[in-house]
């Protein structure tokens, strides 16, 4: 295995090119590491030290996240009310040794069905940047996953940032785990709305866990939409019409992290759940 | 062609300690090895190799984390302090007092690790934090003997003693 570590995003993606399908991008190696362990790779190209990779640009709403901008980097984000729900994500990946390490485009490349971070990126539109042979293009997350562990990254490409479109409202996200600590999502629920004089004007619902990739719930959050908030009954009834709704949005399957009628079962349950805590946000002031 | 930066001769330079040395290196050795095997510092211990159990944690540039994630070749110019190198520091030594105190160490593979977790962690408990603060910064690290009890009391004594409770 040749370790390379590219001083520049073009001498990157020259390395990779040089090996399509033998060279992987390194970044905080928490899933690259073990994975290379049993797998191999011809090249692994490190990109912690290219410069500018690093930086995190939160203005009105909006932010780029870097490609080595690490989950913990991401903690000042929780004062921003929807940004809040990649925070959310972010803050129970691993543990602390893992957050420090651990890198938000890492675990979007990584792709996998219960990433921690993805349901929250997905419904709030995010995009990657990603810059390759041919150039440079914008993947929207809702095209970028395929399966489990495979994107729509090309060999030679390199996600450069996470781009989130500024946009009003709270978001929130929360997942069922077994254990607080260093344990994997069974399923995951993020959900961001939009409330103009108490009513749901926008909703949008991201599902992990149930499915081969995480996944937006278009009908899930229709439900939500046109929902009075100041009429605590009727919100009710619409949050447990929205957690039937995802129940059948889902395709999960058994594993050993649960059966697919106890994964349909927690989603239905968690919708209502982060949909109350996403409102509650709405109403907090953004301190970012 | 190879690039200038191609470190498939993988030569590192790595303070350990504030013991620096070069040496040659395996793409693929994981800092841990390399600290074990090819540095002879033993403090951080094997425990799982998936980044769950926490007895390979190091500081790395000022950033605690589990070495067995790590390749020996991220870490050219580095710098790392295993708990070797922490309990001769003052919060390494009153960290050492109080585990001892509490009867915080049983077995003591986990020690090491836990050490390190806990030097570069208290700075920012304050002098009274939580359980559940403790129990977060502790998340990472696993303990198969003490029940956790004893080390969770050394935090919070520790935290009270260095942050000035
Ligand atoms: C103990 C432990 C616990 C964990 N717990 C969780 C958890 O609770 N939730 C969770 O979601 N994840 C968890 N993970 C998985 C992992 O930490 C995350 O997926 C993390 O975000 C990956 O980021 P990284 O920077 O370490 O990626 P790496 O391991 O460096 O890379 C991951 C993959 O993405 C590719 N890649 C990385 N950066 C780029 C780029 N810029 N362009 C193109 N490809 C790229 C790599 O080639 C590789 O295939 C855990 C891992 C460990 C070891
Ligand atoms: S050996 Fe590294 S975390 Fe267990
Ligand atoms: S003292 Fe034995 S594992 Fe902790």
């Amino acid at each position: 295995m040749k370790f390379v570590r590219p001083a520049s995003v073009e001498e990157a993606v020259q390395v990779l090119a040089s090996a399509p399908g033998r060279a992987r991008v390194l970044a905080g190696g928490t899933d690259l590491v073990t994975l290379l362990a049993d797998r191999g790779a011809d090249v692994v190209v490190d990109v912690k030290r290219i410069p500018g990779l690093g930086d995190l640009v939160a203005d009105h709403g909006g932010v780029t996240i870097g490609a080595t901008v690490t989950m913990r980097d991401l903690e000042p984000l929780a004062g921003h009310r929807r940004l809040a729900a990649v925070v959310d994500g972010a803050r129970v990946v691993g543990a602390p040794q893992t957050r420090r390490r651990a890198t938000a485009v890492g675990n979007v490349c990584r792709a996998s069905p219960a990433g921690d971070t993805l349901p929250a990126l997905l419904t709030l539109s995010a995009t990657a940047t990603v810059v390759g042979t041919g150039g440079m293009r914008a993947i929207g997350l809702s095209e970028f996953f395929r399966s489990p562990g495979v994107t729509a990254l090309a060999d030679s490409e390199l996600v450069t940032s996470l781009n989130i479109p500024a946009a009003g409202g709270a978001a929130a996200y929360q997942r069922l785990t077994y254990r607080t600590s260093l344990d994997l999502a069974v399923v995951g629920v993020a959900v961001a709305v939009e409330v103009a004089d108490g009513i749901i004007v926008d909703a949008r619902v991201g599902l992990g866990g149930v499915g081969p990739t995480p996944l937006l719930a278009h009908q899930t959050a229709d439900v939500l939409v046109g929902t009075d908030t100041e009429d605590p009954d009727a919100l009710a009834d619409v949050l447990v019409e929205a957690g039937r709704v995802a129940a059948h949005e889902c395709t999960p399957r058994d594993d050993v992290r649960g059966t697919a009628a106890y994964r349909t079962r927690a989603v239905s349950v968690l919708v209502g759940r982060v949909a109350r805590t996403a409102l509650a946000r709405t109403d907090t002031h953004d301190v970012a | 062609m190879m690039s200038p930066n191609d470190l498939s001769a993988t030569e590192v330079s790595v303070s350990v300690d504030g013991h620096a040395a070069a040496s040659r290196v395996p793409s693929t050795r994981l800092l841990l090895d390399y600290l074990r095997e090819d540095r002879g510092a033993t403090a951080p211990k094997w425990g799982c190799g998936t980044g769950d159990c926490g007895a390979c944690t190091v500081v790395l540039d000022g950033v605690a984390l589990d070495s067995c994630l790590v390749y020996a070749a991220e870490c050219d110019g580095s710098s790392v302090m295993t708990s070797a190198g922490l309990e001769t520091t003052p919060v390494g030594i009153a960290a050492t007092e109080e585990l001892l105190a509490a009867g915080a160490v049983q077995c003591g593979i986990c020690t090491p690790g836990f050490l390190v977790t806990i030097v570069s962690g208290v700075g920012d408990l304050g002098p009274s934090p939580t359980r559940e603060q403790i129990v977060e910064l502790l998340s990472g690290n696993v303990c198969r003997c003490t029940g956790y009890l004893p080390i969770i009391e050394a935090v919070q004594r520790l935290a009270a003693r260095v942050n000035g409770g």
